[in-house]
């Protein structure tokens, strides 16, 4: 059963010279406990399309359906705080909270606050694998990996099913690219997370459960990284 | 060329900046323009003003007869001589430009003979009488005169009664006789002695029928002498006669033909301006000729002695001024080498100055030492001041304003050239690389740069030439505000003759000077950057917004609530925070420094009004000379009972005294004569060549005092000021006592009292507390003259500021009106006002005078008083405008009929408004600016954390939320920081006040709705781009 479909969408936006068909029928359906790759060549439309998920805007025409509703009809602002959770390349943390505050910031938004909230964070910490001394310190006080770490807590933080991850490894080394990998393939496979990462990455497309590549705003189905098999 | 053609096609292919950037190059031109203009403007305004205004400065000296012109004083010509060294020095200091001495000069011709009031010794006469009869008990003869060799009027063939010379030799009857002598109400034969060159002459009274030619050419000199004396005209040698006084204020004006040229000045032609009098009189015209002889008069004027025969001939008449009752006989000759000498003439007046008009104060400076030594000086610009001075205050805000429009036309071309050659550093590095050298890569710069600047100078241009027509209006506005201020009566801005109208026109040069500002400053600006541009340059890591984060672990907050991130990101911002509360501390305290600098403007102009002292004169000198001065009432009293004024002092001539010892010691020159006698008359001539005795009601607000500084006035133990002026019962007492005195022919002890000069005490052995015995004489309306004996208390001797044998005696002065019976009961109603002052008719007394054919006194009161409060000056010249009084020049050196000294006053309060108004423009546009900063600093803070709002979004906060927390944070800080600012001003002095309340809460609002405004934008959309942005 699919999460999140989308149907036919597309999305075009103007500049002052041109209009640019940034997705041009797209089709394509996300199911839970699943990690799938978007991958394709810088402006193919893949990032747009994370972000058409991730209610940030909303399609041209055509629709992105989570549980069956178009997103359309529902509050977006809701939608991002109850139903998406999205990891950033840069983390996107926010630098005046500790990195406890940052991670019960989205479960106060649900009304969920105080110490039980705390005592989440403190285990969404540990699960991300990071010690809890962290809790009270500032995001520019981690290193990158440690940062991506506490956005994937953040976002794990918010009790969505669908996870969207744009680029995570982008601005990782290699090893803390590698458990950042590992953190989203085990919130896939055993949380049952929806977990779709737009990535260059082939480490992440090779170990992806489904690999979409996008081409001038189209999908091209579900191919490998390594030539064209598809898996689904 | 292919580079200024890159240059174009760059500017034209950018249409959004290019006119972005046009827009503020144009508005920024317009705005130099417009500076350049009204400073261009104002300068040439006063440069206009310079050569359209003439200063000239009288000098005088204010000695006992001040302000009689007719008489020779002494004390004058000593205080000259004193003083010569310092007066040679003043006219020859750098502010004079020139020095015309005042005429000593007489000029005589056959056939003027004046019949002016100024004549000197109207009633003299030299006659050849022919005896009839003679009434021994009247002691008269009857004559008739045969032959008139000098009298003002022809009495030849009328008959006349003469009175010989007692104890003379009884003359014969019937007989011829040659005499000389005045017309009283007889003609009173006297013997005669008088100078001439050189040679004193004594004529006997009477000259029988047959005496020799030399005896008889004796009197006809002597007659020659009085028609000299009488029917001379005053001349005036001047190098320009356009800045004598008269016709610098306008007192005369040429009716007919023309002033003299620069040829006639050099060449002193034999040509002549005249009065209308002179020229009616005479039956002349332009172009004709006048015959006259001039005499120079070293010394007393009317003294033939000094009489120097100068220059004889004919004098063409070029011009011809209006009638002036001053100027009735008055002739004016060319001399481009007048007299630089320095010598007393009759009256007070030594000379004039011809000043630079704006070294006036260093004239002043320089001439301070001679003003204490009894000269004054009269500075006369025409209105120079008046015109120049909120000019020149102007010229320094246009200096500030055109110097603020430069700085912005380097900052806006700066930011333009920055900007551009910023977005285009990689095409000039481009184009470097491929091997174009760096004067083509400028050469494409400067091109693109002047594509934009060029137009823009010629918008700015026209739109300037739109504006300034506007601007100007409001500067004219501005300038003449002052110039219609309510002037009357003011001490000496009557002096304000002309006005010189702003009514600038702009010039081209103006506007080529803004535009070679803007082309040199895109030129330099472009050519410098696009030089930096050209350089090697390390890259450095660029700052984030990171660098507000706090350095250390945090505990975390157990805060809940919508307002947590807020008060979380109030607390934990530090360098934001503490820079957003610094700038409330500094906007408080620049908003309390500000409004506290205009209140404190505003309340020293207050105390200034509070604390000013404006004193004033009025005199009925020339009033009653002047008809229809003193018919709308009785002024002087109107004046003296308004609520507006204190310190009320009248002060009249009384008549003359004669000391006649100290009681017990008198020493009597004549008998008593009865009234009405001969002798009585004789008494009176006696007594007028004796010191002046003056009633005021306050000796040291008399004009003797008031028009000078220093003097002093030391009271017999007991006495003081205040019971002088209470003296009005005592006084009475006295002068009544006086009054039986002239019956009974002795003295009767009084309480009547006299304050004496020091130095007149000294001379006559008299100290204070003796009675001494007096003989006075004053003119009376009723019988024309009185004298009686009177004995006065010496209670205080003065030392005035000039020299001064005036006596004084208390005369009272009644506020609430005139109530005459209770000051001077022995004379019937009627008689009393005359020792009041000579203006105190009311319409009903004057009515009662013409009644009886009876003309009121042309004696001479003046009248100083105090303004209660200097803020109502304004209602006192209405008052005064109401009451009748003038503020027309009507007199001779006592200009006006009543004078407020304000001058200093007006001046202060004038300069003090124009810098409140200066302040609250420049203080209003510091506000204006204050508000700008603090939006764009607030939009800034909450740009410069849109990625927060950003990630706040993309998490779903709501936007309510977002919106609440940040506005929570920066109305937290701002208004602690403010009210820290507000607290600290207070410590620091500075008191809290509503405007800086108000502006205080207004920055706090702009800083706010800045803030919303800019979160709202932070909230659309596009927003999200952030999201993706690179650090």
């Amino acid at each position: 059963m699919a999460i999140l479909e989308v149907k036919n969408v597309t999305f075009q936006y103007r500049n002052k010279y041109q209009t640019v068909n940034a997705l041009n029928g797209v089709d394509c359906a996300f199911e839970e406990g699943k990690l799938y790759a978007l991958v394709g060549k810088s402006g193919s439309g893949k990032s747009t399309l994370l972000s058409l998920m991730a209610g940030l805007m909303l399609p041209t025409s055509g629709e992105i359906c989570f549980e069956g509703k178009p997103t359309s009809q529902i509050n977006l602002n809701r939608y991002r705080r109850e139903n998406a959770a999205v990891i950033y390349q840069s983390f996107r943390l926010l630098p005046l909270l500790t990195v406890s505050e940052n991670v019960t910031y989205p479960m106060e938004l649900r009304g969920f606050k105080g110490k039980p909230a705390r005592e989440k964070a403190e285990e969404l910490i540990q699960r991300v694998g990071l010690p809890a001394t962290v809790l009270p310190r500032f995001p520019d006080m981690l290193s990158g990996g440690e940062q991506q770490r506490v956005a994937v807590a953040r976002a794990m933080s918010m009790d969505t099913k669908l996870l969207l991850a744009d680029e995570p490894t982008g601005n990782l080394d290699t090893e803390n690219s590698r458990r950042i990998i590992e953190l989203l393939l085990k919130l896939a496979h055993e949380d049952g997370y929806c977990v779709i990462v737009v990535t260059h990455d082939l480490d992440i497309a090779a170990r992806a459960d489904l690999v979409y590549r996008m081409r001038d705003g189209k999908l091209q189905g579900g191919y490998d990284d390594a030539g064209c098999e598809q898996r689904a | 060329m292919q580079a200024i053609k890159n240059g174009l096609k760059s500017a034209l292919r950018t249409p959004g900046k290019t006119l972005l950037f046009l827009l503020i190059l144009t508005v920024t031109a317009a705005l130099l323009t417009v500076s350049c203009s009204v400073f261009g403007a104002v300068r040439g305004y006063l440069g206009n003003c310079e050569d359209y205004f003439h200063t000239i400065a009288e000098l005088e000296y204010i000695g006992q007869y001040y302000p009689n012109q007719y008489v020779y004083d002494e004390g004058f010509a000593a205080a000259v001589e004193e003083n010569r060294d310092a007066l040679s020095a003043l006219i020859t200091a750098e502010p004079v430009l020139a020095w015309e001495p005042a005429s000593n000069e007489l000029m005589l011709s056959p056939l003027i003979h004046r019949w002016d009031e100024f004549v000197p010794d109207p009633y003299a006469a030299v006659l050849r009488v022919k005896l009839y009869g003679y009434e021994p008990s009247s002691g008269l003869y009857s004559a008739m005169v045969t032959e008139t060799l000098y009298s003002r009027s022809d009495d030849t063939n009328k008959l006349i009664l003469i009175r010989g010379i007692d104890g003379a030799e009884k003359l014969d009857c019937p007989a011829s006789y040659l005499v000389s002598g005045y017309f009283y109400s007889n003609f009173q034969i006297e013997p005669v002695s008088f100078r001439d060159n050189g040679e004193l002459i004594e004529l006997p009274p009477q000259l029988p029928e047959g005496a020799s030619e030399a005896e008889e050419a004796g009197f006809q000199r002597y007659a020659d002498a009085l028609h000299r004396i009488n029917d001379s005209c005053r001349v005036m040698r001047t190098a320009s006669m356009e800045d004598l006084y008269p016709f610098h204020q306008q007192l005369i004006t040429l009716t007919g033909g023309r002033g003299f040229t620069q040829k006639e000045y050099d060449e002193k032609a034999k040509v002549c301006v005249v009065s209308e009098r002179i020229a009616g009189m005479l039956g002349l015209e332009l172009g004709d000729s006048i015959p006259f002889t001039l005499f120079r008069a070293e010394g007393d004027l009317y003294d033939v002695a000094n009489h120097v025969q100068i220059e004889e001939g004919d004098y063409k008449i070029v011009g011809i001024v209006s009638h002036s009752e001053d100027y009735p006989y008055c002739v004016f000759l060319p001399d481009a080498d007048v007299s630089k000498e320095i010598y007393a003439v009759n009256g007070y007046t030594l000379g004039q100055f011809r000043l630079k008009n704006n070294a006036v104060p260093a004239f002043l400076e320089a001439a301070a030492p001679l003003l204490e030594h009894g000269f004054r000086l009269n500075v006369y610009d025409q209105g120079y001041a008046a015109a120049t001075e909120p000019m020149e205050e102007l010229l320094f805000i246009s200096g500030v304003f055109l110097a603020v429009c430069l700085l912005l036309a380097c900052c806006a071309l700066a930011m333009q050239s920055h900007i551009f050659i910023s977005r285009q550093r990689e095409t000039g590095r481009t184009m470097y690389s491929l091997g174009s050298g760096r004067t083509h890569v400028c050469v494409y710069f400067l091109s693109a740069a002047l594509a934009l600047t060029v137009p823009a100078a010629v918008f700015g241009a026209g739109i300037s030439k739109l504006t300034e027509g506007s601007v100007y209006k409001v500067l004219q506005r501005f300038t003449s505000q002052y110039a219609e201020q309510d002037l009357r009566f003011s001490a000496t801005r009557i002096a304000v003759t002309r006005t010189l109208e702003f009514n600038p026109i702009s010039s081209m040069r103006t506007y080529l000077t803004a535009a070679a500002i803007l082309v040199g400053g895109t030129l330099i600006f472009t050519l410098l950057f696009a030089l930096l541009s050209l350089r090697e340059r390390k890259i450095t890591k660029k700052k984030s917004v990171r660098q507000y984060a706090p350095k250390r672990a945090g505990r975390i907050s157990r805060l809940s609530g919508v307002f947590k991130y807020g008060l979380l990101s109030l607390l934990r911002g530090r360098g934001r925070t503490v820079a957003v509360l610094l700038l409330g501390v500094a906007a408080a305290m620049f908003f309390g420094h500000l409004t506290n600098s205009r209140i404190g403007y505003q309340e020293q102009l207050a105390a200034y009004q509070k604390n000013a002292v404006i004193t004033g004169t009025a005199t009925d000198y020339y009033a009653k000379r002047i008809s229809g001065l003193n018919v709308k009432g009785r002024p002087v009293s109107l004046l003296s009972t308004s609520d507006l004024l204190e310190d009320f002092c009248v002060t009249t001539r009384l008549g003359h005294i004669k000391f006649l010892g100290v009681e017990g010691q008198e020493q009597l020159p004549f008998d008593w004569p009865e009234y009405g006698g001969y002798a009585y008359e004789t008494v009176f001539y006696l007594l007028s060549k004796e010191p002046v005795w003056t009633g005021t009601s306050s000796i040291s607000d008399s004009p003797l005092f008031h028009f000078s500084d220093g003097g002093s006035v030391e009271w017999l133990d007991g006495w003081s000021e205040a019971d002088f002026i209470r003296l009005d019962d005592k006084s009475f007492s006295a002068y009544s006592s006086a009054w039986e005195s002239w019956y009974y022919g002795s003295y009767r002890s009084g309480p009547a009292v006299c304050a004496l000069p020091k130095s007149m005490m000294e001379e006559n052995g008299i100290r204070l507390g003796d009675r001494i015995n007096t003989a006075v004489a004053y003119y009376h309306p009723h019988w024309d003259f009185v004298v009686i004996p009177v004995q006065l208390q010496v209670v205080a001797s003065y030392v005035a500021p000039t020299e001064s044998t005036v006596v004084f005696s208390p005369v009272t002065y009644v506020r609430d009106g005139l109530q005459s019976e209770n000051l001077f009961p022995i004379f019937n109603e009627n008689d009393a006002d005359c020792w009041i002052g000579r203006d105190s008719y009311s319409p009903a007394d004057l009515a009662k005078y013409q009644a009886k054919g009876l003309t009121p006194s042309l004696d001479y009161s003046s009248y100083t008083f105090t303004l209660k409060d200097a803020a109502r000056l304004d209602e006192l010249r209405a008052a005064m405008d109401e009451a009748g009084f003038t503020w027309v020049r009507s007199g001779d050196r006592i200009k006006p009929y009543a004078m407020i000294e304000d001058e200093v006053y007006l001046n202060t309060v004038h300069s003090m408004e124009r810098q409140i108004q200066y302040v609250s423009v420049l203080y209003g546009a510091l506000y204006l600016l204050a508000g700008v900063i603090g939006f764009a600093l607030a939009w800034l803070l909450i740009q410069s954390r849109r990625r927060e709002i950003a990630v706040m979004r993309a998490l779903g906060t709501q936007h309510g939320r977002i919106i609440g927390n940040f506005l929570l944070e920066q109305l937290l800080l701002m208004a602690a920081g403010l009210g820290i600012g507000v607290l600290l001003a207070r410590l620091t002095g500075i008191r809290m006040n509503q405007t800086q309340l108000l502006l205080t809460l207004a920055f706090l609002s702009v800083w706010t709705v800045s803030a919303l405004i800019c979160l709202n934008a932070g909230l659309r959309k596009q927003s999200f781009a952030a999201l993706t942005e690179p650090e």
